[in-house]
């Protein structure tokens, strides 16, 4: 499991810090597999739903943190492209008879595309009125949803399709979809990490912190903040047509601005820039709506909101904090012997 | 006239705000050659040096490097055309280790497409442990060598932070390098060795353009200068020249301009 | 639309428009002097309408025997309350992050703005509050056009507002300090300003003005909503950057700017999109002219 590695891994960078050793890791390994095989032990009738929630929640996390974590820019309308990967898959599921497997493509590649098209006018502007203008981005697409019913079924959304199967897997029940949410999820996460370490990641860190200075070392600084947004929504593109084709439906409902806030939270609480974190960010957040809504229904934003606050507050950097991984520089007296060490990023 | 000049600057004006920065200046730097650009706080000099770095893209005149017109050109297209630049008040990356500084220098040489960075290919091994020794190398050039890769620049001492920047803008491997006020809060031993740095750049076939208050450091590294006042250009020769200029000596001392 | 239906929904436009220029005040007061889009402004304006319907009701049958009297303390309480309520939002959401970088206090007040709106979901149970009826209802003919007078005792009240904010800015000591701070925070202190002050000031002048509005704006529609912030911190943000951030006759002109497009969105567009106008101006104007109609009057950051 490729993500259980890379979470040990980041753990690992954590623990050489403070101190802790190999008591942390395992622990942290062992929780991994837990949450692997956690619906299939409990059986998958308990809480249906939120075992794919949390892996779909983990994976907004992972995208929305190329480009908070990553590129240091505040899109508070990441749900847009959510709802694009799910409309585009409803659409194709109901009217053309696509599978699951053609769609998933077509959803990630739209939901790029839009964000392409949005990134344009809205990465020259600064941070601050960036996040602004995704928030009208993201509630123009909300209102597009609700009133373009012609393709989005308006209020009610889209329904009453056929889920396909996978050698003999049946996707019907909420539960079916696990193992390719959280496949996605390891895709996502092993993915946006080896960006993070490489050409592409530091240019997007050092945007983060000058964007002046960044400009001056040859970094066109739009058109990395643009790929930053591309390659952050193309995961919110494909756990959006997952999450439609687990609930078969899409209605608006989903991409309102407090689901893209929701994911902000996610990405913010966990710890921006750290893969590990945002994955927790996620779960917990499913955990929190899930559980609250038992017992009181809208607790859950009060609890959600707090929390965030307090995290800002206290511990600014996130509940798993990034660290960077130690360079790879050889120094001088094993320069000659030392071949290089890359840290081993398995590929997938 | 000798070889073309890699930097031109001619009849350049820089306005901020109601305020002339800099108010027509030409001279040209030629190659290899180390020029300071001198003048009181306030002259135009810093402002002159954001719209050559393309920070700064409204002004009046013609900038050329080596020949190309930057008008119109953002900061890293200016930096593609060879130009590589520090800063005053120290620009580092504060989040980003001392070695990954110098390799966003290196933004440029590395060769690595989409899949490379996502995926770790072989190619990217090689590109990133190329750079890396590359980043080595420039860290031993600067006098950094004793530095850990992994601290964060803000951990530095002052001087170290100034080398290193230097290394970022070096790692570009620029053609023209322009290096704002490098020996500030220096004492006089740092900024010797600082003024052994420039020297040695300059020996690596780049040519330097320096802002500097620090006269002993003009003095003894420059082959010309430079001199601006309430944005003019007021003198220009080499430093003995320069030394004894009567309108540079009434500039400095607060006399009338011009 | 003939001559005087355009008219009157001019005129409608400059009510509504009014409304939001006074939320917009908050927004571009205190960007003006700490560059923080301080999304909480959208939940006071909300605050502010429901502490007005508490104020209303604990006032009982006075206020239905003195109206009028009745919305002037509510209108006080409610400002004082939403003032107090915007101190402690200063105080503990965005002061301990002064330093922090740029994107941490936009971060902790948006989780307010949401904290705040979900707390008065989960009190009233996200159902809609209902305000007295104040003013007669029946409309006044005003040669082609008509207006309620409530419709006008809220664009007087608005404006007045508004304009005593702008002479206390330009002309009072603490106003000077404001323009000072804005003008350059750094150097602020220097001339004996106390920076922590006017910024506390600014807030609570600001959630103020955004809690009257509330009212006002409860007054006019008879209901308050829980999710009311939200779409109105949205438009009076759009009003305070087309107005120009950081300029507080701007929020006037930006606010009735807006009230007047979004009026005729309500006659031109269907009605599910009319929301969206909104957001279609904010993007435009922010990819556009982001300095606003009047100019920020912020100095630009280099």
């Amino acid at each position: 499991m490729n993500v259980i590695v890379a979470s040990l891994r980041e753990l690992e960078a954590l623990s050489r810090r403070t101190g802790s050793g190999r008591g942390l890791r395992v622990g942290v390994g062992v929780i991994c597999v837990a949450f692997a095989l956690a619906p299939y032990v409990l059986g998958g009738s308990y809480y249906p739903d939120i075992w794919t929630d949390m892996a779909l929640w983990g994976t907004i996390g992972v995208g929305l943190n190329v480009v908070i974590g990553f590129a240091g820019l505040l899109d508070l309308g990441y749900m847009a492209f959510y709802a694009i990967g799910g409309y585009v898959f409803a659409n194709a599921a109901l009217y053309h008879g696509f599978t699951l497997w053609e769609t998933l493509p077509l959803g990630a590649l739209l939901a790029v595309v839009a964000s392409a098209i949005i990134g344009f006018p809205t990465l020259r502007v600064r941070g601050d009125y960036l996040a602004i203008m995704t928030l009208g981005f993201g509630g123009i697409v909300y209102y597009a949803a609700q009133n373009l019913s012609a393709i989005t079924g308006g209020y009610n959304g889209l329904y009453g399709w056929h889920n396909p199967t996978l050698f003999g897997h049946p996707f019907i029940a909420p539960i079916d979809f696990y193992p390719l949410a959280l496949a996605l999820l390891l895709v996502a996460a092993l993915v946006t990490m080896g960006l993070r370490s490489s050409r592409l990641g530091r240019a997007w860190a050092s945007i983060k912190d000058d964007e002046l200075a960044a400009a001056s070392s040859g970094i066109g600084v739009i058109r990395y903040k643009l790929y930053a947004y591309m390659l952050g929504s193309v995961w919110a593109g494909l756990a959006g047509a997952l999450f439609a084709a687990k609930d078969q439906l899409v209605s608006p409902e989903s991409f309102t601005f407090n689901a893209s806030f929701f994911a902000v939270a996610v990405v913010v609480l966990g710890g921006m820039g750290s893969i590990a974190g945002v994955v927790l960010g996620g779960v917990l957040y499913v955990v929190i709506a899930e559980w609250l809504s038992a017992y009181t229904g809208t607790l859950s934003g009060v609890i959600f909101a707090a929390l965030l606050l307090l995290v800002v507050l206290v511990r600014p950097a996130g509940l798993v904090p990034y660290r960077p991984k130690p360079p790879r520089l050889r120094r001088p007296a094993t320069r000659a012997a030392a071949d290089l060490e890359t840290g081993g990023d398995s590929g997938p | 006239m000798a070889p073309e000049p890699i930097l031109s600057v001619r009849e350049v004006e820089v306005q901020f705000g109601g305020v002339q920065a800099v108010a027509g200046c030409t001279f040209v730097v030629a190659p290899g050659q180390i020029v300071g650009l001198i003048g009181p706080n306030g002259a135009g000099k810093t402002s002159l040096f954001n719209a050559i770095s393309g920070i700064v893209r409204h002004y009046h005149g013609e900038i050329r490097i080596a020949g190309r017109s930057l008008r119109g050109l953002p900061a890293h297209r200016v930096a593609a055309l060879g130009l590589s630049r520090t800063f005053q008040n120290i620009r580092l990356f504060r989040s980003l280790s001392v070695a990954d500084n110098v390799l966003v220098g290196e933004h440029r040489r590395i060769r690595e497409n989409l899949l490379d960075s996502a995926f770790h290919t072989p190619r990217f091994h090689r590109e990133e442990g190329a750079a890396l020794s590359r980043v080595e190398n420039l860290l031993e050039f600067v006098g950094l060598q004793h530095l850990d890769p992994q601290a964060l620049p803000g951990s530095l001492p002052y001087g170290d932070q100034r080398r290193l920047e230097i290394a970022r803008a070096l790692a570009s491997q620029p053609r023209l390098l322009l290096l704002d006020e490098p020996a500030a809060g220096m004492n006089t031993v740092e900024s010797r060795s600082l003024g052994i740095l420039v020297r040695s750049i300059r020996e690596r076939g780049v040519t330097v353009l320096l802002v500097e208050h620090d006269m002993r450091v003009v003095m003894s590294v420059c082959d010309r200068v430079v001199v601006l006042n309430f944005g003019r250009l007021i003198a220009e020769g080499a430093p003995s020249e320069i030394q004894t200029n009567p309108e540079v000596i009434a500039a400095y001392l607060g006399g009338p301009p011009g | 639309m003939s001559p005087s239906e355009i008219l009157q929904q001019i005129v409608n436009g400059l009510v509504v428009g009014s409304v939001y220029g006074l939320i917009a005040l908050g927004y571009t007061m205190v960007y003006g002097i700490i560059r923080l889009i301080n999304f909480a402004q959208g939940a006071l304006y909300e605050l502010g309408a429901y502490l007005g319907v508490a104020v209303f009701g604990l006032l009982g049958t006075f206020a239905t025997r003195n109206p009028i009297l009745g919305l002037v303390v509510a209108v006080i309480c409610s400002a004082l309350a939403t003032a107090a309520g915007a101190y402690l939002v200063e105080r503990v959401a965005y002061r301990p992050l002064r330093s922090a970088p740029p994107l941490t206090p936009l971060v902790s007040s948006l989780a307010v703005f949401f904290l705040v709106i979900s707390i008065i979901q989960v009190v009233t149970g996200a159902q809609p509050l209902t305000y007295p009826q104040v003013l007669s209802p029946r409309p006044w003919n005003l040669g082609p056009v008509t207006l309620t007078p409530t419709e006008v005792m809220i664009a007087v009240v608005a404006i007045a507002l508004m304009v005593a904010v702008n002479f206390y800015v330009q002309h009072t000591k603490t106003g000077r300090a404001m323009r000072a701070i804005a003008a350059n925070t750094r150097s602020a202190p220097l001339m004996g300003i106390n920076t922590t002050r006017i910024v506390t000031i600014t807030f609570m002048l600001g959630g103020a003005m955004a809690a009257v509005a509330g009212v006002l704006f409860g007054i006019n529609y008879g209901t308050v909503t829980y999710n009311m912030g939200e779409f109105g911190g949205l438009v009076a943000f759009t009003a305070a950057v087309l107005g120009g951030i950081g300029n507080v006759p701007g929020a006037l002109v930006g606010g009735l700017t807006v009230g007047v497009f979004s009026s005729f969105a309500t006659v031109v567009l269907p009605n599910q999109w009319q929301e969206a106008v909104v957001f279609g101006i904010l993007i435009a104007v922010l990819a556009f002219r982001p300095q606003g109609i009047l100019g920020e009057r912020v100095a630009d950051r280099a």
